[in-house]
């Protein structure tokens, strides 16, 4: 039902409206809206955790083409990024629900994993303090880009890709 | 459980290793003594390598108090050294006393888990275990029990040990 829903975004928006079309389209009641744990969020944390796994399966064949953790990260961040994509008219209400005070703890949880995952799949063996500072780090740069990518018109996202290399 | 087994060896080895350099710091000028204590700090380098790998290969956040685990465990083995070669001992005795049930218990726990992928993990705590143990008897041979107030000091170590434990375990 979620996955559904998630094609309705584009027109209903992060919220509870897409689940309970997405469950009506599917035969099921709409009250199955609860499947989505709290209307929108419940829906969008869906799509991070989805997402971050289609990157890791689609990022998996592809790293060893790279030669520097540098590059495999800057790769890893693209794929993800690209994720986003087809939801990038309406990310920025989505970033409006996840800076709530209420779903703060949630979107640092999905942050967390994603930063943390993206830097295993670059291969890092940190161990110490700097396990923390890289993982800081990659978020904020990730959190920049993915929100300059919501304004960016130019062709095929070059800007994008280039405000990531610069901070990358 | 895995989880935070490795984050707390990763620390408790952190802590290990700089004990004994606060100890070669102050009781270095001892030819016999440096040897010793040499020996027991690089045995304890190896194992912080070995937790250091297990972090990286099994996904582990490592405690945040890892830094403060290395200065506390340096302060640890000065103020031991300070009060004397038998009271450096007994400190060793009570952190290897300490470290060596740990890791028993841990190994207890993962005995119970029957993936092929924890054998190696199992291999070197086991491995730690033994050298820890060593240590124990080591720092026994040398008058750990004959320190002044030997029986507060130990309790005093092991305590403190189980607290640090604690706290790793969860930060």
């Amino acid at each position: 039902i979620l996955d559904h829903a998630l094609t309705k975004v584009g027109g209903l928006g992060w919220t509870r409206e897409s689940v309970i079309e997405a469950a009506s389209e599917l035969g099921y009641s709409g009250m199955a809206h609860g499947v989505a744990e709290g209307g929108g969020i419940g829906l969008l944390s869906h799509f991070l955790d989805r997402a971050l796994d289609e990157t890791c399966i689609e990022v998996d064949d592809q790293l060893h083409e790279f030669d520097s953790t540098g590059d495999r990260l800057r790769f890893i961040c693209r794929t993800r990024l690209r994720q986003t994509l087809p939801y990038v008219k309406r990310w920025p209400e989505a970033a409006a629900l996840l800076a709530q005070p209420e779903n703060v703890p949630l979107a640092m949880d999905h942050l967390g994993r994603l930063s943390s995952q993206m830097w295993y799949l670059a291969g890092d063996d940190s161990a110490r303090v700097d396990w923390y500072l890289r993982r800081s780090a990659l978020a904020a740069v990730y959190l920049s880009t993915e929100l300059y990518m919501c304004e960016d018109r130019s062709p095929n996202h070059e800007y994008t890709w280039m405000f990531l290399k610069k901070r990358l | 459980m895995i989880d935070r087994f490795i984050r707390i060896n990763q620390a408790g080895e952190t802590a290990a290793v700089t004990i004994y350099k606060g100890q070669l710091a102050v009781l270095g000028h001892d030819p016999k003594l440096k040897r010793l204590l040499e020996h027991m700090r690089d045995q304890e380098v190896v194992h912080l390598q070995i937790m250091d790998k297990h972090i990286a290969d099994f996904h582990v956040r490592p405690t945040i108090l890892q830094p403060v685990a290395a200065v506390g465990g340096y302060i640890l083995g000065v103020t031991s050294a300070l009060l004397g070669m038998k009271s450096a001992m007994t400190c060793t005795e009570a952190v290897e006393t300490r470290i060596g049930g740990h890791y028993n218990d841990q190994l207890r726990d993962l005995y119970l888990l029957k993936h092929k992928e924890l054998d190696d993990l199992k291999r070197s705590i086991a491995k730690c275990r033994d050298e820890e143990l060593e240590h124990l008897d080591t720092a026994v041979d040398h008058g750990a029990q004959l320190a002044p107030l030997h029986q507060l000091q130990f309790e005093l170590i092991k305590g403190g040990c189980s607290v640090a434990i604690w706290l790793c375990a969860r930060i």
